[in-house]
């Protein structure tokens, strides 16, 4: 059946901006969810193996990077959730009609992604609270609180696979009506796609590798405190991140390779913003690759440092990759270029006016905080909800 | 048409979004109130130097953060996932419309989170006077976020001269925005006290639970006595025909004027007033009496007000999703001639794809029309069951009722006030009826029901 019969209309009203804005908008608040998302995901698997490992030595390394990891996670969690709303608005504007269709068609495994979202937010404070900082449960928390923290990272696991099967199902009109005369009732997943697995595996093992950078980031905290433990953290963050670095070139390969031709053409050298943004993503892997593996070796701040920042740009010019290969698949079909625009400059302005209020307000807020914990000239004292 | 249907059985694709937004207006409203809460009852404390209001809050500030943060968020995203499957057409038009609008809206929630992230684990860390500030600016951005989203909420049921001009501003502060701004905020301080007894009547020295669960009870009174005031004006710019569905019933289909949407009303209204009476006598007059078990039943008691006013909320916008431009079942007002004339299966992209190569492609069809049509409110066999409601019709009164509900004329269609119009061609009205027979089982040939049993039969 040809798919252009079935594709839905936009509604009759004009974008509110214009389209470069709201697509620039799309990419920016999905990098901003990714980080948050990642450290949940890649912070509760490693808090996971860091807290089994500990087992019920408390003092040990790998108890304490765990605990931290996991007393982080409800704050992760919820900003995941909150930067979450930015690209999901986008996406219901530009591409509402392939994201609502695919959504429709595999809509009881997507609504039930909230009840397991749910289950494992209270997991992570039920681990926090009731676990970790409870002197009934004192020994071997470490191994219940690292089982908790596994079946939370299984939950999250499975939340981004729903979120891949539905984001590639968008991509594919071709399948929709086949899936929907097989079921009406949204029973569907999108298993029989040859980019779901390589996809789902290079944003699981970046996941892991944020996590590694977050152990990392603790490691930076505590440098002027307790170097030795600093230096741990750091070699340990980077071995994640330079171990999954490595492993994410053959896996990304597999993944260009897994999708339509058109798209991998695209990519190597047809269209020049996605062959850019893919080749500086090669590029800098190679430098996080090379920086990562330094700071295992030796430690260094510097290297992790640079390692750190290279993967966040890595994120981004990934981001950007990722955003290119849904122009291709959907370019045929959706062409959001061809709504007409009326410029809500009343509401566009305001929204600027706030969004730089929110940053000036979250610089104050994190300024503040970081001052109530760590206040001039008392000696540190950490408190065992917020300390690594 | 335009989109797939999620076939829902039983309860119907509406209660899915029912179920998420009760519990997330319940728990949202609490975020907002329970924001003012805790500010004033800080200030008390810090006014009065109590320490043991302090080590409440803490306790609070807790279950406040896990339920609010947590729960609260998660249905919050849960609506759109919900009204995204169930009415894509709809969500696409408040999407296009309010996209900056939800963008402000995102921008006060990122606020609200992190300061009460930092408001909470900053106790002791902070001096006191910076905490109070956190807490005051909590309650400032998240009522920005409900000063935002009631214009969207607002603009669905009264969109206003957006439906010429289609400019934003126009349907966002429409007629019934102040006075739904007003009364939100009334049940958000209510809500507030009544969350808060359930943790206050857990504080073990007996002066400071005295003094907490009566200070409780009175956040239920602003909405005693601005409350009927705020309501007087939201019902007063609410669309005279829907006000007509909620006093005076589907006449051809409701039991005497008393209709469900009344019923619903005053039961809420006798519920809230209850609630509030209840709470004057036990909580304010005898704190001491005032257990954990009573105060769970105080917010039963909130939770099915909340349930049944905004079902009502919900019932009093039908037939329309966006009152005047498209119905809920998401067809456009405007494309009803034009779906008249040219047919509403010939011209719809979805719903023929169902269709069998040979043999009950009526019946097929006819199904499709029901789905995309009927099912927004309608199951076949389960919440507003299309069995029960068909009763022993047979295919001529179905055919009779579905030309009634066909015409847009409010003197031959008594149900307009309440459902969509039926849209489509004679061909489609003859693929629907076919369907509807196979539902209550009766043959085509089957002997015409009585004039009693269609009068009683209700839809």
């Amino acid at each position: 059946m040809d798919p252009s019969t079935i594709i839905p209309n936009y509604q009759p009203l004009p974008l509110p901006a214009p389209l470069w804005l709201l697509q620039t908008l799309l990419v920016v608040g999905f990098f901003l969810h990714v980080i948050p998302m990642n450290m949940t995901l890649g912070g509760s698997i490693l808090s996971s193996l860091l807290l089994i490992k500990g087992g019920s030595d408390k003092t040990s390394y790998a108890f304490r990077a765990g605990k931290g990891l996991a007393s982080a996670l409800p704050i992760c969690i919820s900003f995941a959730i909150t930067q979450g709303i930015v690209p999901l608005l986008f996406l219901q504007l530009l591409y509402g009609p392939a994201y609502y269709t695919s959504s429709i068609v595999m809509a009881v495994p997507w609504i039930s992604l909230l009840g397991l979202l749910l289950i494992c937010y209270y997991g992570t404070y039920l681990i926090t609270y009731r676990v970790l900082h409870s002197n009934e449960h004192a020994g071997g928390s470490g191994i219940k609180a690292g089982a908790i923290m596994l079946l939370v990272a299984l939950g999250l696991g499975g939340i981004g696979f729903l979120f891949s099967n539905n984001m590639t199902l968008m991509l594919t009109p071709e399948k929709w009506v086949e899936l929907y005369k097989s079921s009406a009732s949204g029973l569907h997943l999108n298993l029989g796609e040859r980019q779901l697995w390589p996809r789902y595996l290079h944003f699981a093992l970046s996941a892991v590798a944020v996590g590694g950078l977050t152990l990392g980031a603790f490691g930076l905290y505590f440098s002027k405190r307790e170097q030795e433990y600093s230096t741990w953290l750091i070699k340990t963050g980077s071995r994640i991140v330079a171990g999954i670095t490595a492993l994410q070139v053959l896996v990304g390969f597999a993944f260009l390779f897994a999708l339509p031709s058109i798209a991998t053409k695209n990519f190597l050298g047809g269209e020049p913003i996605g062959s850019i943004s893919l080749a500086v993503s090669v590029v800098l892997s190679v430098v996080v690759l090379i920086a990562t593996t330094i700071a295992a070796i030796t430690g260094s701040n510097k290297a992790f440092v640079t390692g750190m920042l290279s993967t966040i740009v890595v994120i981004f010019t990934m981001i950007v990759t990722r955003h290119m290969l849904r122009v291709y698949s959907l370019h045929q079909h959706f062409q959001p270029d061809s709504l007409p625009v009326a410029v809500q400059w009343d509401i566009l302005i305001a929204f600027l006016v706030c969004a730089a209020g929110l940053i000036a307000y979250l610089t104050w807020l994190t300024r503040t905080v970081w001052g109530a914990f760590n206040p001039p000239e008392i000696t540190f004292q950490p408190k065992a909800e917020t300390t690594v | 048409m335009n989109y797939p249907i999620w076939v829902v059985p039983i309860f119907g694709g509406g209660w899915i979004i029912g179920i998420i937004a009760i519990v997330h207006v319940f728990l949202s409203h609490f975020a907002v109130g329970g924001g003012a809460f805790l500010a004033l009852t800080e200030e008390l404390a810090y006014r009065r130097k109590d320490e043991n209001l302090y080590a409440y809050l803490r306790q609070h500030s807790r279950f406040f953060m896990l339920l609010t943060s947590v729960a609260g968020a998660v249905t919050g995203v849960g609506i759109w996932w919900a009204i995204s499957l169930v009415n894509p057409d709809g969500t696409a038009v408040l999407i296009q419309n309010f996209t900056l609008g939800w963008a402000v809206e995102y921008v006060f929630f990122v606020a609200e989170l992190a300061t009460v992230f930092a408001y909470y684990y900053t106790w002791d860390k902070l001096t006191k006077e910076q905490h109070l500030n956190l807490a005051r600016m909590y309650f400032g951005f998240s009522v920005m976020t409900l000063v935002v989203i009631n214009g969207i909420l607002t603009f669905m049921l009264t969109p206003g001269h957006w439906l010429e001009s289609r400019y934003w501003l126009e349907g966002f502060f429409n007629a019934t925005y102040w006075p739904s701004l007003v009364l939100r905020l009334l049940i958000m301080f209510a809500l507030a006290g009544m969350y808060a007894m359930v943790t206050s009547s857990q504080i073990k020295d007996q002066k400071t639970r005295e003094y907490v669960v009566r200070f409780c009870a009175k956040w239920l009174l602003p909405i005693f006595f601005i409350g009927p005031v705020a309501g007087y004006f939201y019902l007063a710019n609410v669309p005279q025909a829907a006000i007509e569905t909620v006093f005076n019933g589907v006449h051809a289909s409701g039991v005497g004027n008393f209709s469900v949407l009344a019923r619903a009303l005053y039961l809420s209204l006798i519920l809230s007033g209850t609630v509030i009476v209840f709470a004057y006598i036990g909580p304010y007059l005898n704190p001491r009496g005032l257990t954990v078990r009573i105060s769970i039943l105080f917010l039963i008691c909130g939770l099915t007000v909340t349930g049944i006013t905004e079902w009502m909320r919900e019932l009093l916008r039908k037939p329309y999703v966006v009152y005047g431009y498209m119905y809920c079942n998401g067809i456009r007002k405007e494309s009803v001639d034009k779906l008249n004339e040219g047919g509403f299966l010939a011209q719809s992209k979805w719903s023929t794809i169902t269709a069998l190569p040979h043999g009950q492609n009526d019946i097929e069809l006819g199904r499709n029309i029901f789905r995309y049509q009927c099912m927004s409110c309608h199951t076949e066999n389960g919440y507003r069951g299309m069995k029960k409601l068909l009763g022993e019709r047979d295919r001529d009164a179905i055919e009779g009722f579905l030309k009634t509900i066909k015409s847009r004329n409010k003197e031959n269609n008594p149900y307009l006030g309440i459902m969509p119009p039926l849209v489509g061609n004679d061909d489609d009205l003859q693929k629907l009826a076919s369907y509807l027979c196979t539902i209550n089982g009766h043959s085509e040939t089957s002997p015409a029901v009585s004039s009693k049993t269609r009068a009683s039969s209700q839809f």
